[in-house]
C-alpha cells in the first residue's frame, strides 16, 4: 500500500466500541456517506481532519470493510444507477470468497455498507442473502434468518392460497 | 426393434397391465421447420410408429424446428431465467388411452440432444407434471432412442408436452416419434402413507429446529442417513433440545426495509412468492410493484392460474414487460383474467409475448388495442393454432410499436395494412407462415410506411412474388431479410433483387431458402454489393456453381454461416476445401446414402 505517497495520504476511523483504523484516503473515499463528510471539510483540511467517528460500525465490521475497500481502492466503482439494472452478473472471486462468512457477520456487514453507503460492497452482500433465500421454502427461510412466523391462522388462509402456485407437489 | 426400450423395469408391473403407445394427435407446437398443408418437417410428422429410426440424418418425414443454434431475443425478467431450464420451442401430443406413465421413449433422428422438459398434463388432478427436466445435451450425432428416468407418478395422463432447447446445436433437429409406455389406470392402487415417510417427516422437522440441511438430494441416501447416523450426528455436534434455541444478535427483520428489498431485488418470483409467505413485514416488502416491473410466467406456464394472475394484478402496478407465453392450457387462465389484468396495468406495458398464450382471443386482442397504448412489442407466435375467429383490427389502435411478432399468427393482409400505417417507427415485423396474405401488397405498404424498417421475415408466407421485390427495394434501413420459401414460381428475379440489395447495403443476415428464381448472376450480386452479410440461406437452391459460391465466400468478409443444404451441383470434397480456406461455418446437412 502507498500510504506514505502524499497523493494517497493516510486517514483515521474510530469504530463505535472505540477501536481507532488507520486506512487511505483513497480507499475511504468509496464510502459515499464519508466523501460527503470530507468534500464539507475541504480537501485541505484532510491531513489535520483527525479521526472520523462512526457510531454505526463495530471494530469487527469495520475491520471487514476496510478489508474490502483496500481491496477495491483501484478499481472503478458502478454509481447507484449503474448496480440498478445489474442482475446476475460475474462475480469476482476474490469477492466470492470475500463474502464467506456466517450469516450475523454478513448482516452486520450489509448494515455498515448500507450507512457507509458503499454500493458496490451493498450489492454484493445483499446479493449473498438473497441466494440463499432462492429455492427455499417459506419455513426454511423463516428458520434460516430466525424469523418469527407471525401469521394468524385467518389471515394464513389468503396468502396460501396466493403461494399454492409455486408449492412442489 | 424397439424390445429393449419398451421393457419396463420396475417389478410392480405385470405386463398384461401395460400399455405401449405412439401419439395418436398433435395437439399444439411452437414452431416446425415444415408449413401447413405440407407434411415435409412438419410438426404432425411426431406422430405415429417410427419411420425412419434407427437412420440418421435429415428427413422430411420427421419432425424438425425451424431454429437451432443461441437464441438472439431477449428474454424478459433476466432474474426469472437466470440458472433455470427453459425451453425454446414445444410440442404437445396425445395419445390413445390414459396410463400412469412409466417411460416414455423419444426417436431422435438428427441432431439429437435438445429435450430439456417431459411434462405430462395429469387428467384427475387437472395439472402440469414434470417428468423429466434436465439442461440440452450435446451427444452423438447418431440415431437415439431416449428413454430418460421419469419422475414416478402416480395419476394418469394421455398429455404429453416435449420442451426443446436446441442452442447447443450446429443444425435442425429431426424427431421421429415419440412412444409412451405406462400401466393402464385400472390397475392403479392408491399408495397408503407408508411409516417410514411419516418418521421422515419428525426428523425433517428436528433437521430443521438445528437448522441443518442435509446436501444429499438422491432420497434413499437421506433416507439411510435418517435411519441410522442421524442420532450420532446429533450427539457429535452436541446439540441437545435446549440448544436449539440458538439466538442470533441480530435477525434480518431488523434490517431496514430498504435493505430487504434489496435482497428481495435478486430474486425470481417464485422465491419473492415465497417471501411474502414467510412473515408479514416480508409481505409487504415483497409486494412492491418496483419489484415486478418485468415479468416472465413462460417460465412457470404450467403453474399459472387465475389465482396467481390476480393476485399479480396487485403488485404489477409498474409493469413494464410481460411474457405470458404459453400460458392458459385447459382453462388455467382465461380472457377474462387477461382482461382485467390488462384494464388495470395495461397503461404501462411496453413490452407484452404472448407466444401460444392459450386464452388468446379476439376480445384480449381488442383490449390490447384499447389499453396498451405504450407497447412497443407485441409477440402472438401462433395465434392461429389457438383461435379460429381472430380480429385483429383493433390493435390498429397502437401507435408505438417498433417490433411485432405475428409469426403463424393468422392475421389478414386488411387489419396488417391498417397496424403498418398507424405504426410508422416499426423496425422489425415478423410474418412468417401466414400464407393467407397478400405479400405483395404488404411488400407495397412497407415500402410507403415502415422506412425505418430493418427486419422482415417472411419466412414460408409464399406469396412474394418479383413485383412485391421490385416494390420492397425501395427500402434502406433493411438489415434482416427472410424470403424463405417464397418466389418459388419466379424464373427470374435478377433486376428487383440487384435493387434491393443495391439499396439494403446494410443487410446481415439474408434467407433465400428455396427461392427457386435465385441464379448464378444474382449470387455474383450477392458478392458485389452485401459487403456487411453474416449469414446466407441458400438451402435448395438447385442451379448454382461453385464459382458463383467461392466469390461470395472471398468478397464477403463478415459471412460466418452459410447454409448450403442440397445444393445440388456443390460436391462434399468442395465443402470440405471451403471450410479449411475461409472462416466460414458451412452448414450441409446429413442425407443418408440410401437417397
Amino acid at each position: 500500500m502507498d500510504i506514505d505517497r502524499p497523493s494517497d495520504p493516510q486517514v483515521s476511523v474510530v469504530s463505535s466500541d472505540g477501536t481507532m483504523f488507520h486506512t487511505t484516503l483513497k480507499s475511504i473515499l468509496l464510502s459515499g456517506t464519508i466523501k460527503d463528510m470530507i468534500e464539507h471539510i475541504g480537501e485541505g483540511g484532510v491531513e489535520n481532519m483527525g479521526a472520523i467517528p462512526l457510531q454505526n460500525v463495530d471494530s469487527k465490521t469495520l475491520e471487514i470493510v476496510i478489508k474490502w475497500i483496500e481491496h477495491h481502492k483501484d478499481n472503478i466503482q458502478p454509481t447507484s444507477e449503474e448496480i440498478k439494472d445489474k442482475t446476475a452478473d460475474f462475480i469476482d472471486p476474490w469477492d466470492e470468497n470475500f463474502l464467506e462468512m456466517d450469516l450475523d457477520k454478513l448482516y452486520n456487514l450489509i448494515t455498515a455498507a448500507n450507512y457507509l453507503n458503499i454500493p458496490q460492497l451493498l450489492w454484493l452482500s445483499t446479493r449473498k442473502i438473497a441466494m440463499l433465500i432462492k429455492n427455499r421454502t417459506p419455513q426454511e427461510i423463516r428458520s434460516l434468518f430466525n424469523i418469527e412466523d407471525d401469521w394468524t391462522p385467518q389471515e394464513i388462509e389468503a396468502v396460501q392460497k396466493e403461494n399454492q402456485w409455486c408449492e412442489e407437489k | 426393434m424397439f424390445s429393449n426400450n419398451t421393457k419396463c423395469s420396475t417389478s410392480e408391473d405385470d405386463d398384461a397391465s401395460i400399455i405401449s403407445q405412439y401419439a395418436q394427435d398433435l395437439l399444439d407446437y411452437s414452431s416446425c421447420y415444415g408449413s401447413h398443408g405440407s407434411l415435409s418437417y412438419s410438426a404432425v410428422n411426431i406422430c405415429g410408429r417410427p419411420c425412419k429410426y434407427p437412420s440418421y440424418g435429415d428427413f422430411a418425414e420427421c419432425f424438425s424446428l425451424r431454429h437451432y443454434g443461441p437464441r438472439t431475443d431477449n428474454e424478459y425478467s433476466v432474474k426469472d431465467i437466470h440458472d433455470k431450464i427453459t425451453f425454446h420451442d414445444f410440442v404437445v401430443i396425445q395419445f390413445e388411452n390414459f396410463v400412469v406413465p412409466r417411460e416414455i421413449t423419444i426417436f431422435e433422428t438428427y441432431n439429437p440432444g435438445a429435450v430439456v422438459k417431459i411434462l405430462a398434463y395429469m387428467w384427475n388432478d387437472k395439472r402440469w407434471e414434470v417428468l423429466y427436466e434436465e439442461q440440452p445435451m450435446l451427444v452423438e450425432k447418431k440415431s437415439r432412442a431416449f428413454c430418460p428416468k421419469l419422475k414416478k407418478v402416480n395419476a394418469m395422463t394421455r398429455v404429453l408436452r416435449i420442451e426443446f432447447d436446441c442452442s447447443l446445436l450446429d443444425y435442425y433437429i429431426g424427431i421421429d416419434s415419440v412412444l409412451l409406455t405406462g400401466l393402464k389406470p385400472s390397475t392403479l392402487i392408491p399408495q397408503p402413507v407408508t411409516e417410514s415417510k411419516f418418521i421422515m417427516g419428525l426428523i425433517q422437522q428436528k433437521l430443521d429446529n438445528v437448522n441443518f440441511r442435509p446436501q444429499l438430494t438422491a432420497s434413499d441416501a437421506i433416507e439411510e442417513f435418517l435411519k441410522n447416523d442421524l442420532n450420532k450426528f446429533i450427539e457429535n455436534v452436541g446439540f441437545t433440545d435446549s440448544a436449539v434455541q440458538i439466538r442470533r444478535e441480530k435477525a434480518i427483520s431488523d434490517m431496514p426495509d430498504e435493505v430487504i428489498f434489496k435482497i428481495m431485488s435478486f430474486l425470481d418470483l417464485k422465491s419473492l412468492y415465497n417471501c411474502s409467505r414467510v412473515s408479514k413485514k416480508f409481505h409487504q416488502i415483497a409486494k412492491d410493484p418496483l419489484l415486478y416491473t418485468e415479468v416472465n410466467l413462460r417460465v412457470y406456464w404450467y403453474r399459472v392460474n387465475t389465482i396467481l394472475f390476480s393476485s399479480l394484478q396487485e403488485r404489477c402496478k409498474l409493469i413494464r414487460k410481460l411474457d405470458l407465453s404459453s400460458c392458459g392450457y385447459y382453462g388455467s387462465v382465461t380472457a377474462e383474467d387477461f382482461i382485467k389484468f390488462l384494464r388495470a396495468n395495461g397503461r404501462s406495458l411496453t413490452h407484452l409475448r404472448l407466444n401460444s398464450s392459450q386464452f388468446l382471443n379476439s376480445f384480449c386482442l381488442q383490449q390490447i388495442g384499447f389499453k396498451c397504448e405504450n407497447l412497443i412489442e407485441l409477440s402472438l407466435q401462433n395465434y392461429a393454432n389457438i383461435s379460429e375467429e381472430r380480429e385483429f383490427r383493433p390493435l390498429s389502435l397502437l401507435t408505438r410499436l417498433e417490433t411485432v411478432d405475428l409469426s403463424r399468427s393468422g392475421i389478414d393482409t386488411f387489419a396488417l395494412v391498417t397496424l403498418m400505417k398507424s405504426n410508422k417507427n416499426l423496425l422489425h415485423m415478423y410474418l412468417a407462415f401466414n400464407q393467407q396474405l397478400s405479400v405483395d401488397q404488404i411488400c407495397l405498404h412497407i415500402s410507403i410506411d415502415l422506412p425505418r424498417l430493418r427486419t422482415l421475415d417472411l419466412w414460408k408466407c409464399h406469396g412474394l412474388t418479383t413485383a412485391g421485390l421490385r416494390v420492397l427495394a425501395r427500402c434502406e434501413n433493411l438489415e434482416v431479410c427472410d424470403f424463405g420459401w417464397n418466389l418459388r414460381e419466379e424464373s427470374i428475379i435478377t433486376d428487383p433483387f440487384k435493387n434491393l440489395i443495391q439499396n439494403n447495403p446494410r443487410i446481415r443476415k439474408f434467407v433465400l431458402a428455396a427461392v427457386r428464381g435465385i441464379a448464378e448472376r444474382d449470387l455474383l450480386n450477392i458478392a458485389a454489393l452485401c459487403t456487411n452479410l453474416e449469414y446466407l440461406d441458400l438451402m435448395g437452391i438447385v442451379g448454382i456453381t461453385s464459382e458463383a459460391v467461392h466469390k461470395i465466400l472471398q468478397s464477403c468478409n463478415r459471412l460466418k454461416v452459410i447454409d448450403l443444404s442440397f445444393c445440388e451441383n456443390l460436391d462434399d470434397v468442395t465443402l470440405f476445401q471451403w471450410a479449411n480456406e475461409f472462416n466460414v461455418c458451412i452448414k450441409r446437412s446429413e442425407v443418408p446414402s440410401e437417397f
